[in-house]
């Protein structure tokens, strides 16, 4: 790699290599990149702070060990960012929320940057989001929305939006992002990008700042699986500042993209996922489907009512947390959530504690799936990315609201915290769509393989938006 | 909450409003009403899971 080249299109894996070879410096590839994204920022909002001189300094530190002739860390040089809800020491977590500038900066790194950091990777800056993680569509009314590179009059998708916009706009070549209800899946499927919601428990998300605690997870979005696997292996490992983070070995799935699909038994969700969705939807998981020989239908039982459920949890917990502000400064919310906000911190108990009785009746349902298959297909969101401002989207005649309903799909999922690849599936439609691939607890391996299979065929691809890549841009 | 959707939200908002000290600002209130019917609709099919006295909340969820 030469700085001859716009670096906007590598992937971590290329920039990794050039850097261990000395093909080009860490701190060439921060700087034309920082470059890049304080041109271009302003065209997506995706950043809301760009850590230039940290960025700087961490891309020298990996220069000198390689002047030093030390090993080198899997993610040397790579260039990142996170959501502005993960702890930046030095910076103040603003999680999407005026209210929080007023917050002390933190004093160190959440978890997740602390190990990407360990792999060589380097930060540059923090990610525009929807406040508090509550949508999915980063229509941020303090911070403005974020665009999606593919076509700038529609969402980005949320809550990590930001994140999305930013890698498919080719700023940087992965990002983190959080994933309560479809959080990292809708943005991935909107702006046509790789998204891993891992198990529920497997990334530890100390130092983020928690939406829902009970459904919240972290993981990367990207343009290649194999960028979005050396991020995950990267985060993996307990942690007990985090009490959800499982106390499990790590479980590396670097090696296991090339295994193809043999002896998997893939089958496509039905019942609650075959409800209406867009033309767009449904022929991105025909297209799958077809490429993965896929003929089983599966019915996951009680999706509809778990989702019921974690809708109860999020608007209730969700809300609790941020009483003492509602309290005191409902005003500075975003107008966009601050009612459903009161209405969630005045609801009854007895609708938050069934919904977390029924997590458990509903997981010990569904799981039962998994004597049939190993991998299930589903829609992504139910449509292609709806232009900023929608406030209704008509489905096969069903008319409802836009914001909360681009997590159909996504919601039953996470309630029951299975590992989950978004897969952006190619020339179904113009603007990018995506699937779910749906595996076990514990099994992201599966899904990152299938993943892997798709992008081998050319059925899945995440190309730079093409607007975003345009010379002159 | 009744079961029928006949709640009186108005007088729900109030009371609790005032029990847990979160004001209901007049221009928030239709929104909030708004909101909590919503809920409760949506609260009626998680109610109709017919659990048993041994389907007990995780602390920490396990799936």
């Amino acid at each position: 790699m030469s700085l001859d080249h716009d670096l906007s299109g590598a992937s971590a894996v290329q920039v990794a290599r050039s850097v261990a070879s000395g093909k080009v410096s860490a701190q060439e590839v921060a700087r034309a990149l920082l470059d890049t994204i304080e041109q271009r920022n302003p065209t997506w909002n995706a950043f809301t702070e760009v850590t230039r001189e940290r960025a700087l300094a961490e891309a020298g530190a990996i220069d000198a060990a390689r002047a030093r002739g030390e090993r080198l860390g899997p993610l040397a040089g790579v260039p990142y960012a996170v959501k502005n809800l993960f702890d930046i020491a030095g910076l103040t977590t603003l999680a999407g929320s005026k209210i929080n500038r007023d917050r002390a900066p933190a004093s160190v790194d959440a978890t997740a940057i602390q190990r990407l950091r360990a792999a060589g990777a380097v930060l540059t800056g923090a990610l525009n989001m929807d406040e508090y993680a509550y949508g999915f569509s980063t229509e941020n009314t303090h911070y403005g929305p974020s665009r999606n590179p593919h076509d700038l009059s529609r969402v980005a998708g949320g809550s990590s939006g930001g994140s999305a916009a930013a890698v498919a706009a080719g700023l940087v070549p992965f990002a983190l992002g959080t994933d309560t209800n479809g959080s990292i899946r809708v943005p991935a499927s909107l702006c046509g990008l790789f998204g891993l919601k891992p198990t529920y428990g497997r990334l530890s998300r100390a130092g983020g700042y928690l939406f829902v605690g009970s459904l919240d997870h972290i993981g990367p979005l990207a343009r290649t699986t194999e960028d979005l696997a050396l991020a995950y292996d990267a985060m993996q490992g307990p942690d007990a500042a985090d009490p959800v983070c499982a106390q499990r070995a790590t479980a590396p799935v670097q090696g296991q993209l090339g295994l193809g699909i043999d002896g998997l038994r893939i089958a496509v969700a039905d019942g609650y996922f075959a409800r209406p969705m867009a033309d767009e939807a449904r022929n991105a998981v025909a297209a799958v489907a077809r490429a993965l020989g896929a003929t089983a239908r599966i019915d996951i039982p009680e999706a509809g009512r778990g989702r019921a459920a974690a809708f109860l949890m999020t608007a209730i917990e969700g809300s609790l947390l941020h009483l003492p502000d509602l309290k005191t400064r409902a005003a500075d919310f975003d107008p966009i959530t601050r009612d459903r906000m009161l209405a969630g911190a005045l609801a009854p108990a007895q609708w938050l504690w069934q919904s977390h009785r029924v997590r458990r009746y509903v997981r010990d349902q569904a799981i039962r799936v998994f004597e049939q298959c190993d991998l299930i297909i589903a829609p992504c969101t139910p449509m292609s990315a709806p232009a900023i401002g929608t406030e209704f989207i008509t489905l096969e005649g069903e008319k409802m609201l836009a914001r909360p309903n681009l997590g159909l799909f996504t919601q039953p999922i996470s309630f029951l915290g299975w590992p989950v690849a978004a897969v952006p599936v190619a020339g179904v439609s113009a603007l990018p769509i995506g699937v779910q691939l749906i595996a076990a607890p514990w099994r992201e391996d599966l899904c990152l393989r299938v993943a892997a299979h798709l992008e081998r065929l050319g059925i899945a691809a995440a190309p730079v938006a093409a607007a975003a890549a345009a010379p002159g841009h | 909450m009744s079961e029928s959707g006949n709640t009186d939200w108005n007088t729900y908002v109030d009371n609790m409003s005032t029990a847990i000290g979160l004001p209901i600002a007049a221009d928030h209130r239709a929104g909030v009403i708004g909101n909590l019917e919503r809920m409760e609709q949506v609260a009626r099919a998680v109610n109709s899971i017919p659990l048993t006295d041994t389907d007990e909340a995780a602390g920490v969820f396990l799936p």
